[in-house]
Formats: C-alpha cells, sequence, structure tokens
C-alpha cells in the first residue's frame, strides 16, 4: 500500500517538474525586469554534473550554490533520486516509454560501464579546460531543443493559425528571432528520445554522463532496497520490471536505482521493501567499471585531447569571463532569455569546444544597450557582472568602400542616429563626398570613436547597405 | 488709470480666451506653457477644441515617438502624460477606440515600458499594439521619393491620425518632430530613407495626412539626438503646441531647438507642396 502510494508520488513528482521546467522556460526573458531570480535557472544551477564540470574546466568554486548543495546531499542519502523524480528529461523518456509501450525486455545482465566512460571522458577533458561534457547534459539538451526549435515552431504556428482565430496572436512573441543550431539540437534530442524505442530509457540506462555522476554518488545511500527471503520464490519478475536494470533480486545496484518503487508493487509476493540502512547487503553490486578500463579511457583521453582544442577569436556576450569556453555550462538560458536574439549558438564547424557557448551574432541582431538580463540568467557565471556602460564585447568599424557618404557621395547617418552611447561612440565629420556623377558634395560621415564602442552591434544591425558598411569586430588583445 | 477703465481692460484680458474659443477662428495654433504636461495638455486641447481630436464614433490613433530604450527624463520618447490626456480626450470628444502604437528602433517591449507610455495610455483606455511583421503590407504613397513602402495596416485603417511628436536634435534632418515621427508607422529598410531624409517625410506627412498634431516640447533633446541619453544635453521648456498645420508644427520645433531658417529644409518642401504655411497666427496660453 505504502509503496503503490509512493509510485504514484514518483509519477506526480515527475510530472510537476517537467510543469515547472517549462514555467521557469516561458519565464526566462525580460518580463518588465533586467534582473531576474536565480531561481530561473534552478535545474542547472542545482546541476551536479555541469557545474563540477565548468567548476574543474575553470579551476573555480564560485559556481557551486545552494541549490548545488541541497541536490549533493539529497543524493548521496537517497540515492539517484534526482533521475527518478525530478530530472525533466528523464519524465519525458518515462511518458515516452509508457506511450509507446517499449518492450520491456527479458532480463539480462546489462552493462552500464559505456555511460562511466563517457563521464570519465568529459571529467578528463574539463581538466584539460574543456568542458565539452555539458553539451550532454540531459536538462541541457532538452532545454535546447525547446529554445531552438519548439519555442519558435510554435510561435510561428500561433501566428499562421492567428490567420483565422485573431485573438491567437496575442500569444505569440513580439520580436520573435530564429536560431542557427535547430538542426543539431533537434538531432540530438531526437536521437535521446528514439534510442527510447529500443529499450526502457535506454538513454538514462547506459548513456546519460549526468546519470553517472548520479549513480557514483548515490551507490552508498541509505534508502536501500530489500528482500524478504522467506517470501520471495524466486520468479525474477522485479528484475524484468525494473526500468534502471538495478536487478533488485540479483544483487541490487544501489547506484542504478531510480527509487521508483515498481519492483515493491510489481512482487507477486509482497516480498520487497525498502528501509534506512548504512549497511550493504553482501550481494549488492556496485559501479559497473573496471579500474582497468577507467584507466583506459583516461589514457584515451589524454592523448584525443589535444586534437580538440582550437583557438579562435569570437565575438561573446557582454561582460563574458576571460575563461569564457571553460565557464560556460552550454545550457542557452542568455540565449533564451536575450530580447533582441543576438545571442546565438556555436556550430560545430566552430570546433568541439565552442559548440552550443553563446556568440554575440552581429549580422542577425544586436544587443540592447540599457539591457542586462544575460548576467542574472547565467547559472555559471560565465556571464559575469556589467552595466550597460562597461559594456565591451568588440568593436565597430567601418568599410568605406561601401558606406555610403564615403563611396558614393550618399546621405546616411543610421549608424550615428542608432548609436546607444550617450555621448556617441559613432561621430559625423563633413567631407567631401563624390557622387558617381562625378558631383563634389559637403556630407556628414562616420567615425567610430572606439575608446566608446561597446560593440553592440546596432550599427551593423540598421546599416541599409548590404554588405553591412559597418561591421563589428572582435576586441584584440 | 480710473477704476472703471481698469476694470474694462481687465474684463476684455479675461474674456478675451473664452471669446477665442467660442469662435476658433482667430488662431491656427495654440501654444501651452505650463508645469504640468498633464494639465497643459488639458489646457491647450481645450483651448483648441475637443471637437478637433475625433468625431463620434472614430477610431484614432495617437502616434507618440516610442522609438528608444530611454526614461521619460532623457527626452528621447514623447512624454507619457501627453499621451494619457490626448488619448483621454480624444474618447471624451467621442473616439469609438483609441489606439497607441509605434515601430521602435530598440525592442518594443523595453521601449514601451521605459518610455512609460504603454501605462500611462492603457490606463487612459487606449489599446497599445505591439506590432508584427504579419501586420504590414505594401501600400502604394504616391510620393516624390516613396512610391511604395511597407506600411503598418492599422495606420491605413484609422480615421484620425494624432501626430505626438517630441523635439529633438537629428544630426541628418537637423531635428525630428511631427513629420518625422510618422517614420514610426512604416516598416521595411527604414534607413534608405535617409538618403533623401527631407523629401521622404514631406511624402509621408503628405500621405498619413494627420488630423492634428500635439508637439511635446516640455523637455527637448538638444544634442545627441534623436537617442541621447545624457541629462545634459536635455533641456526643460515646459512647453506644448497644438495644431492641424503640420509644417507650422514643425518650425515651431525647429525655431525651438534654435534652427535657423536655412536648416530646415523639410518645413519649407512641406510649405512648397502645400502642406501649410509654417507661420501661422498662434494663441499663447
Amino acid at each position: 500500500m505504502k509503496y503503490r502510494f509512493l509510485r504514484w508520488a514518483r509519477v506526480v513528482s515527475q510530472i510537476f517538474f517537467f510543469g515547472l521546467f517549462l514555467y521557469l522556460f516561458l519565464r526566462t526573458g525580460f518580463f518588465g525586469s533586467d534582473r531576474v531570480t536565480p531561481l530561473i535557472s534552478i535545474f542547472f544551477r542545482s546541476d551536479l554534473y555541469s557545474i563540477s564540470i565548468v567548476g574543474i574546466a575553470a579551476r573555480t568554486l564560485t559556481v557551486f550554490s545552494l541549490f548545488f548543495l541541497v541536490l549533493l546531499l539529497l543524493s548521496l542519502t537517497l540515492g539517484r533520486v534526482f533521475c527518478g523524480w525530478i530530472c525533466p528529461m528523464g519524465a519525458l523518456l518515462s511518458f515516452f516509454s509508457w506511450l509507446f509501450k517499449t518492450k520491456k525486455r527479458r532480463y539480462k545482465e546489462p552493462s552500464f560501464k559505456y555511460k562511466y566512460v563517457i563521464l570519465i571522458f568529459f571529467f578528463v577533458a574539463a581538466l584539460f579546460s574543456l568542458p565539452i561534457g555539458t553539451v550532454f547534459d540531459p536538462i541541457a539538451i532538452l532545454f535546447r531543443v525547446v529554445t531552438f526549435v519548439i519555442h519558435p515552431e510554435g510561435n510561428l504556428a500561433l501566428l499562421y493559425s492567428s490567420k483565422a482565430i485573431p485573438s491567437l496572436e496575442n500569444y505569440t512573441m513580439t520580436e520573435p528571432h530564429l536560431f542557427y543550431g535547430a538542426v543539431t539540437a533537434g538531432i540530438i534530442f531526437l536521437t535521446v528520445l528514439l534510442l527510447n524505442l529500443i529499450e526502457e530509457r535506454l538513454w538514462c540506462r547506459y548513456l546519460c554522463p549526468y546519470g553517472a555522476l548520479l549513480s557514483i554518488i548515490s551507490s552508498k545511500n541509505i534508502l536501500k532496497l530489500r528482500i524478504d527471503e522467506e517470501k520471495c520464490t524466486s520468479c525474477g519478475i522485479c528484475d524484468a520490471v525494473c526500468p534502471a536494470s538495478a536487478t533488485p533480486f540479483n544483487g541490487w545496484k544501489a547506484g542504478e536505482c531510480y527509487q521508483c518503487f515498481r519492483c515493491h508493487t510489481e512482487c507477486p509476493e509482497d516480498a520487497i521493501y525498502t528501509e534506512l540502512s548504512i549497511k550493504a547487503k553482501k550481494n549488492e553490486k556496485g559501479i559497473d567499471i573496471k579500474r582497468r578500463e577507467a584507466l583506459l579511457t583516461i589514457g584515451a583521453t589524454l592523448i584525443a585531447m589535444p586534437l580538440l582544442k582550437k583557438e579562435k577569436k569570437v565575438l561573446r556576450p557582454p561582460g563574458a569571463v576571460e575563461d569564457f569556453t571553460s565557464r560556460c555550462i552550454r545550457c542557452s538560458e542568455c540565449m533564451k532569455g536575450c530580447p533582441t536574439g543576438v545571442l546565438q549558438p556555436m556550430s560545430l564547424a566552430s570546433g568541439l569546444e565552442n559548440y552550443g557557448t553563446p556568440r554575440l551574432a552581429t549580422e542577425l541582431s544586436y544587443c540592447e544597450y540599457e539591457c542586462t538580463l544575460c548576467q542574472s540568467l547565467c547559472p555559471s557565471g560565465a556571464i559575469g557582472k556589467f552595466t550597460p556602460e562597461t559594456k565591451r564585447m568588440g568593436v565597430a568599424r567601418v568599410d568605406r568602400s561601401v558606406c555610403l557618404p564615403f563611396a558614393y557621395g550618399e546621405e546616411c547617418i543610421v549608424c550615428e542616429e542608432h548609436c546607444p552611447v550617450p555621448s556617441k561612440a559613432i561621430k559625423l565629420i563633413e567631407i567631401e563626398g563624390l557622387t558617381p556623377e562625378g558631383e563634389k558634395r559637403k556630407i556628414l560621415a562616420p567615425v567610430v570613436r572606439e575608446e566608446l564602442c561597446t560593440g553592440c552591434g546596432i550599427c551593423e544591425n540598421k546599416c541599409p547597405q548590404s554588405p553591412k558598411a559597418i561591421k563589428i569586430y572582435p576586441l584584440e588583445d | 488709470m480710473k477704476r472703471r477703465d481698469f476694470v474694462k481692460v481687465l474684463a476684455a484680458a479675461v474674456s478675451l480666451p473664452f471669446l477665442a474659443q467660442v469662435k476658433n477662428k482667430g488662431f491656427e495654433a495654440v501654444e501651452v506653457k505650463g508645469e504640468d504636461p498633464y494639465k497643459m495638455t488639458w489646457n491647450g486641447i481645450r483651448t483648441f477644441g475637443l471637437k478637433n481630436l475625433a468625431s463620434k464614433g472614430d477610431l484614432v490613433l495617437v502616434k507618440p515617438n516610442i522609438g528608444w530604450d530611454r526614461t521619460p527624463e532623457q527626452a528621447a520618447d514623447t512624454n507619457p502624460f501627453i499621451v494619457k490626456a490626448i488619448v483621454e480626450a480624444s474618447y471624451q470628444a467621442g473616439a469609438k477606440k483609441v489606439i497607441v502604437f509605434d515601430n521602435p528602433c530598440n525592442v518594443a517591449k523595453r521601449t514601451y515600458l521605459h518610455s512609460e507610455i504603454a501605462m500611462a495610455a492603457k490606463k487612459a483606455g487606449a489599446e497599445v499594439i505591439f506590432l508584427r511583421d504579419n501586420h504590414l503590407i505594401t501600400e502604394k504613397l504616391k510620393g516624390e521619393f516613396l512610391k511604395e513602402w511597407k506600411v503598418y495596416r492599422q495606420a491605413l485603417e484609422v480615421d484620425r491620425i494624432i501626430d505626438v511628436p517630441i523635439v529633438k536634435h537629428h544630426s541628418l534632418a537637423r531635428a525630428t518632430i511631427a513629420m518625422k515621427n510618422l517614420m514610426g508607422i512604416i516598416g521595411g529598410r527604414r534607413g534608405y530613407l535617409h538618403r533623401r531624409i527631407d523629401t521622404a517625410i514631406v511624402d509621408l506627412a503628405q500621405f498619413f495626412r494627420p488630423s492634428l498634431v500635439v508637439v511635446d516640447a516640455y523637455r527637448i533633446l538638444k544634442a545627441h539626438g534623436p537617442q541621447g541619453g545624457n541629462l545634459s544635453d536635455v533641456a526643460l521648456k515646459k512647453k506644448l503646441f497644438i495644431t492641424k498645420n503640420i509644417v507650422a508644427a514643425d518650425y515651431w520645433g525647429a525655431k525651438l531647438l534654435g534652427l535657423n531658417e536655412s536648416q530646415m529644409a523639410w518645413v519649407t518642401e512641406g510649405e512648397k507642396r502645400g502642406l501649410g504655411r509654417r507661420r501661422v497666427k498662434t494663441l499663447k496660453i
């Protein structure tokens, strides 16, 4: 009875946290204030996996927060409850398993080692200041696909439907923007989802590096599963129904168990129970990777690392810290929240270490001068503290061979007009312009005062010329 | 002066505005000076005649300048209290519905909020609209420079447009006032208009023909326009100008900014194309 209640409580908890995830997603953005509560990115702030990785990569303790400690304690004591009760990706995969009635395979001793191999690989990479493992954080995978694919597509669908039902238009974004990287985000997500068709929660069982970390942390938890051996008939149903292959009968794997209470309720003899205890039973099994395998993985990663690193100067969000690629957890919170859509994910072509990190895509949009929203969205402090006055992302340069007054002797002051710096980083000088007809005219033309330029890119964005006659370039050291 | 004469003069002085209000023929514009922008606007409208705002059942567009993500003190956007008074007065004059919008240069959500216009207009009962790209339709403007252009369909559906600009410095057109404010109801690549800005904004004024212009010079932006940012560039003038004549409105504003006659090409062009004369009989209150 108790276990039946707990089994359903788990489903309610999953629905709650999935709903919370979606709610926080929708509230990520500008709703009248440039400061938002850190709770908005609580899933990432408490993310044991990604936060540890950037902590190692950036060699800093400042990324760790109270939320992190809470989840750490929870995992140490109660086991892998995050995967079973909280993780929104896990909830989604559970739901899909239920929806598609994924066949429960007959019990076979599975090997969990791949997720540990993946985890070790990513942690060693983090030692080399390459936190690429955060790309495969399940919460980030979900957040990315919702940000880059589902939300913009949903917005388009609403806009299209508003032709028939005009009131729907009020629910669309006032300034919708599309994202680069929608395809890769979609492919990664779909892969994770479709793997589920082969086996229930296949991703969670065998691949998820966050899950692997939680397995290690929670392998000594005190919420122990026990079998009443007098009642047990050795039928093996518990092993077959377990969504985590934690084999309650054949030597319980404390680190794999989601604490879902399915085996308790499926057991025909009610022989399974849970008790609070620090003592492990004799036949309990530990982490499923051998020392030799772990060492091999570390060695292989060490050899692979130099191949991954590729330095390249790119435009970063305002307030980006020096070691931005090490600090960034690739969660896309800043990109979701950015009201102009100027923050865009970098593609795989820009190097694995840059994949999924935000850059300032001045060819698409610009950074709003007064806006400081992204710093309070960033869960890892990769976007540090800044004010409108201290923004310095890049510097504008005028291409005189394209610029209307310089090249054609035509009037245009659009860049200067839009320059948001109160005393104008773009100055107008009077030049003797030459029209294509050879006529000389005294006109105003723009020059950039680099010491005032924030690199916000509104000049590039509003320049009427194509290609743009003023562009933002990364700052030189 | 005898007491009797004094009383006569006093009576004449007091009754003059009332007489003017009844006739409404003696002047084409009202210049208001005062302390409170909200009260000033109401006084001005009452003097100029409430019926000039709307007829019964009209759909009215009140078009303030909400172009920039700045606060009212920075004088980059129209004063919210003036917008509020105009919306209220339009309803009182019989308008069925008043809408307020602008196609801003910054993010609309931010400009609407920080200019405080959205809140003020909503309080007065106006519908504040966020423009979207799917509202644009290509319209034949039949101008000298703008033959056709993308226009927000809401601006074409209304019965009247009340143009509520703020007086600001502009590095190319020298000043941005009533005619240039109309750039906020068109879409597309607006930067293109800067090639012949004076002709382009007269084209817009000729096509849209605002039925009333209320020029906000409570605060004006003297330099680093049109978006400003420095409070030292803002001058407190505490003035307001109400007229139906857009050329006179721009002339008045340009004069306030200290431009000389040769620096206002768009006023000259507007005058030449018959949009109105620059000097009009103005009642000062």
